[in-house]
């Protein structure tokens, strides 16, 4: 085990500098310094050392980052599967883990490209909170003269929708910021609903900032759209049950008094498939059973 | 009716006042119903009798001709015959007249349901008549009773309907916005008043979107009046529906009857109209008098229903008969229909016509009925 | 030139809306591309890519709401590469590598080595033409291979409700009407009456038909047991573009819970997402609707007469295609199939 290698200090440092980076290229980042600061000698041990590494990581979100570190670890083992040069291996590992990271921006523009598509003139979309890939997908959507409005949902107790509003009226988008408990009031005006994901499950549901779920359901009641705008890195094998079987980064899960919760500290919530109309991702627009599809394929 | 046990058939058939030959192929669905028949010469059939009073013999026509349509004016039309009815009775000698008109009146009724199936709004009336007969005391001379009886019907149709609509037209006001758009089907009197009210003297501006469809094509009436009055109209067939509510704000439509369980009864393709609009979830607001709650309940359209001239449906002329004769007398009468695509539907044996005339909206898909008495939610 | 003729014929009539039906339209498509492949003096790949695509190009903007002709296009453009790739890895003594589809999450890292397609085979043409032949064949076999699915799906003492006349529906109720007994309602889809040419056709077939007017459709389906449904077209999610009235029987069948088939070719599947809704509600003349003589109410009123419209996926049971049935969840897939991801936009 390489001692130097404090993957949790890198994983925040990283955090910390690179904002617009999703944590899933964050974990294959982290994961290909280590690599290259490894010094293993035996296929095996290199193996146990990333599985260590990833274990680590993942424990510090475990959604976002499992996404990214299980679809890294996946990519080294069929890499590694008949591989008799160790370094040379490597070698290859760091080169592609990187192309990886220098495309995931690229990815992200063909995902707004995509999604854009969607949006007609003078329609009225609602976001929830801030998800980097719809403000991007909206901002693009701008650029392309395409005329529209949205609501912003407050997403107390974060900031987050307020910093959404403040970057869209700044592109010249109508944007307005609604109470988180006025979903329900505004949907009648909505032509469609946007979120983004921190990660997509076995069964195409999302899990997401916290509100999404309800969201999905007034949109249902409603008949109006929801879509998921997310890349397709961040579709991991969970396959959640309900609310409380999604494992979160912030509520304790040896706990379960229910009253015991901290429900101030609760981050995020799963949306079932039957709310997603479509989800735009860089392998296309999908339904949410073309995702476990796709993720049969990598996995097996 | 049950019209598929034959004892009652029998039954029906030994009482009818006229007799007609069947028409229809009858739909085993719908083999309950009393089936569409064409009248024989129903005028030398009924010379013969002579109990069945000249202004309900008229009426019958008008009502089988359906040149007389819609709930309302069906009902009005009926009262003002019976008033005829009643100044020319003679209550024969040995019987009283509260004791023998009822069964005058209701020869008249059973000729006018052999016309045409009777609609809700005439049985509430039928039975209003009846009861107001059966209250009178037996001292009371002929001629005094007859005028009591007049006036009781001109004092139903005045409060229970022209009455009732003013209110009703007053409630509904309320509920139409500036820039609404508004989605009607066929032809409501009560709407198409409500609606110039609200342009004419509300000067409210909204646009209107009529529903139609075949076989009558009644909507064209609806749009002609609204037309004529300057509101912006568009107008489209059932096919249409999915296209146009994008943009539809409510939706308001008439009614037969309201039925005990909160259902509405109304011209068939209403169904269609409110549940679509509910899938959009467009509000659908229900003008109906009182007097046309029912007591009955049903489920579905299938219980009670009446079935219309199947040869109606292979006449692909979308012109309005009515309006056609009103409007443009150029155009030669009903054409008869030889060239179409069914004109030879009675030769296949398995193909069979279905003209219904009324559907059964769930209550479900309705927000709100608005009556004289108040805005009141469908299920009561 | 011989084929240039044949080329802009094809489009005229397409302009012109000579051919409506879209089976039709799909057969002279692959018939004129097998025509475009022969002619073409090039054995290389990527030249005949590019004459499809720019012939296919014209085609499908001489008539945009006609999608069987961009999916035939597609189609034979993947036959293109199908066939190139496999002789390419015979070539190469590859064994074909798992998967071969571009879209996966396999590009994340692993980018699968792009294919040249510049490179001339010797019999590489003649496999495209035996491919389109093979095309051309499930086109004109695709009605009775549906049809013979009817008995999986058609019980006996069954009513059924259709609307308007699509002939993959027709043939397939009449096949299962040999061998079960069972009633059609037919709804009679103003304005155009197509449903009466429906009902008489089934009629005559010995089927017990009813003919209804569209407003009867809500108080006639409490009994019915299957809606089966034709399309125009069949958009990526599993939507339908299929005749005005579609959206309303489906609607209907979904308030009864009553299922939804739709009886489709597979040549119907579009890779197109139902971008904007009202861009495949194409608008005919209104004098269906309004006849020009019923007076000068004409000039104040917007009469609508649409002739296709969109049913969202969720109103779809199943759709029965010549593959095979599929749920509309899963109707991407036989996109992957059929269709290479590059080929989406032509």
């Amino acid at each position: 085990m390489d001692e130097q290698f404090d993957i949790q200090k890198t994983f925040n440092e990283i955090v910390e500098k690179e904002k617009t980076v999703s944590l899933p290229v964050v974990a294959v980042k982290v994961l290909t310094e280590f690599i290259k600061q490894g010094k293993t000698s035996t296929l095996q041990e290199f193996m146990k050392n990333l599985q260590n590494a990833s274990e680590t990581l993942k424990a510090l979100n475990p959604i976002s980052v499992s996404a990214g570190c299980d679809l890294f670890l996946r990519f080294i083992t069929r890499t590694t599967h008949d591989v008799t040069n160790l370094e040379l291996c490597k070698k290859h590992i760091v080169e592609k883990g990187e192309q990886f990271i220098e495309q995931s921006e690229i990815r992200r523009h063909n995902i707004a490209e995509l999604g854009m598509q969607f949006i007609k003139d003078d329609s009225t979309i609602l976001i929830h909170s801030y998800s980097r890939v719809v403000m991007l997908l909206l901002m693009n959507a701008s650029k392309a003269k395409k005329r529209f409005r949205v609501f912003v949902t407050e997403a107390r107790p974060s900031t987050n929708g307020q910093r959404a509003v403040d970057e869209l009226k700044k592109a010249n988008i109508p944007a307005t910021l609604i109470l988180d408990a006025a979903i329900g009031f505004i949907i009648g005006k909505v032509d469609m609903v946007m979120v983004g994901a921190e990660g997509v499950v076995e069964n195409g549901g999302i899990i997401n900032q916290i509100g999404t779920y309800q969201i999905a359901v007034v949109a249902k009641a409603a008949n109006k759209p929801f879509y998921a705008v997310t890349e397709s890195y961040k579709f991991v094998r969970i396959f959640p049950l309900n609310q409380y079987d999604v494992v979160s980064s912030t509520l304790d899960t040896n706990n379960h008094e229910p009253n015991k919760i901290s429900l101030e500290k609760q981050t995020v919530d799963y949306t079932p498939p039957e709310y997603i109309s479509l989800l735009f991702t860089d392998l296309g627009v999908l339904t949410p059973s073309g995702v476990s599809d796709e993720l049969i394929k990598w996995y097996y | 009716m049950r019209y598929d046990d034959p004892k009652k058939r029998n039954k029906a058939e030994k009482n009818k006042t006229i007799t007609r030959t069947p028409a229809q192929k009858p739909v085993a669905l719908f083999a309950h119903l009393t089936q569409y028949e064409k009248e024989n010469d129903i005028l030398a059939e009924l010379k013969a009798q002579g109990f069945i009073h000249p202004a309900v013999l008229i009426l019958g026509l008008q009502f089988s001709e359906f040149v007389i349509d819609g709930g309302n004016a069906r009902c009005i039309a009926m009262l003002n015959a019976f008033k005829k009815v009643i100044s020319d009775y003679k209550t024969p000698t040995g019987t009283s007249l509260s004791r023998h008109l009822t069964s005058h009146i209701s020869k008249q009724v059973e000729f006018l349901s052999n016309c045409r199936t009777l609609c809700g709004s005439m049985k509430t009336a039928i039975r209003y008549i009846k009861t107001e007969i059966s209250k009178l005391s037996i001292d009371l001379p002929d001629e005094d009773a007859k005028s009591l009886l007049c006036e009781l019907i001109d004092n139903f149709i005045r409060d229970r309907i022209y009455l009732a609509d003013q209110i009703i037209i007053t409630n509904g006001l309320k509920k139409i916005k500036e820039n609404d758009v508004i989605l009607t089907y066929s032809y409501s009197t009560i709407v198409s008043d409500l609606l110039l009210e609200a342009h004419q003297k509300q000067k409210i501006n909204f646009s209107v979107v009529v529903v139609d469809s075949k076989p009558r094509y009644e909507g064209k009436m609806m749009l002609k009046k609204l037309v004529d009055a300057g509101i912006k109209c568009t107008y489209i067939l059932l096919n249409g529906l999915s296209f146009m509510l994008h943009s539809v704000t409510k939706v308001i439509i008439g009614a037969s009857s309201l039925l005990s369980n909160g259902a509405i009864m109304s011209r068939v393709g209403t169904a269609v109209v409110n549940m679509m609009a509910y899938d959009f979830k467009i509000p659908v607001m229900v003008c109906c008098e009182t007097y046309k709650f029912s007591e009955s309940v049903r489920l579905d359209s299938f219980v009670w229903n009446e079935i219309g001239d199947p040869d109606e449906l292979i006449n692909n002329n979308i012109v309005n008969p009515l309006i056609q004769s009103q409007f443009i007398a150029s155009r030669q009468p009903k054409e008869q229909p030889s060239d179409e695509i069914l004109s030879d539907w009675r030769d296949i044996p398995q193909l069979k016509l279905l003209n219904l005339h009324y559907d059964v909206t769930p209550s479900k898909y309705i927000t709100m009925v608005i009556t004289e008495m108040g805005m009141i939610p469908s299920t009561r | 030139m011989v084929l240039d003729n044949q080329v802009d014929l094809l489009i005229s009539k397409l302009k012109r809306r000579q051919i409506v039906n879209s089976g039709q339209a799909a057969i002279q498509t692959a018939y004129l591309m097998r025509m475009v492949i022969a002619a073409t003096k090039s054995h290389q790949a990527d030249k005949l890519i590019d004459t499809v695509k720019e012939i296919g190009k014209r085609l499908v903007s001489a008539q945009p709401m006609e999608l069987v002709v961009g999916n035939i296009i597609r189609r034979v453009l993947h036959i293109i590469r199908e066939e190139y790739t496999t002789i390419v890895r015979q070539e190469q003594n590859k064994i074909p590598q798992f998967p071969s589809s571009s879209s996966t999450m396999f590009n994340l890292l692993e980018t699968s080595d792009d294919i040249d397609y510049s490179n001339t085979f010797y019999d590489f043409k003649q496999l495209v033409i035996d491919g389109i032949k093979d095309l051309i064949d499930e086109l004109e076999t695709q009605e009775q291979n549906i049809a013979n699915q009817a008995l999986e799906h058609i019980h006996s003492n069954e009513i059924i409700m259709t609307l308007n006349n699509s002939g993959t529906v027709q043939a397939y109720l009449k096949q299962a009407a040999k061998t079960r007994t069972f009633q059609v309602i037919v709804a009679d889809t103003s304005p155009t009456h197509e449903g009466q040419v429906m009902a008489k056709a089934l009629a005559s077939a010995g089927i017990e038909t009813t003919l209804i007017p569209d407003s009867a459709i809500f108080a006639v389906m409490s009994r019915v047991n299957k809606v089966i449904l034709g399309s125009h077209t069949v958009t990526a999610n599993g939507g339908l573009i299929a005749c005005a009235g579609s959206r309303t029987i489906a609607t209907a069948a979904k308030y009864h819970s009553t299922p939804v088939v739709v009886c489709i070719g597979l040549y119907k599947l579009s890779p197109q997402y139902p971008f904007d809704i009202e861009e495949y509600n194409l608008c005919v003349s209104p004098d269906q609707v309004y006849t020009y003589d019923e007076g000068d109410i004409l000039e104040k009123v917007d009469i609508i007469n649409p002739y296709y419209e969109y049913v969202p996926p969720e109103l779809v049971s199943l759709f029965i295609t010549n593959v095979g049935p599929q749920p509309p969840t899963y109707m991407y897939r036989l996109l992957n199939e059929f269709y290479s991801k590059e080929d989406f936009e032509i």
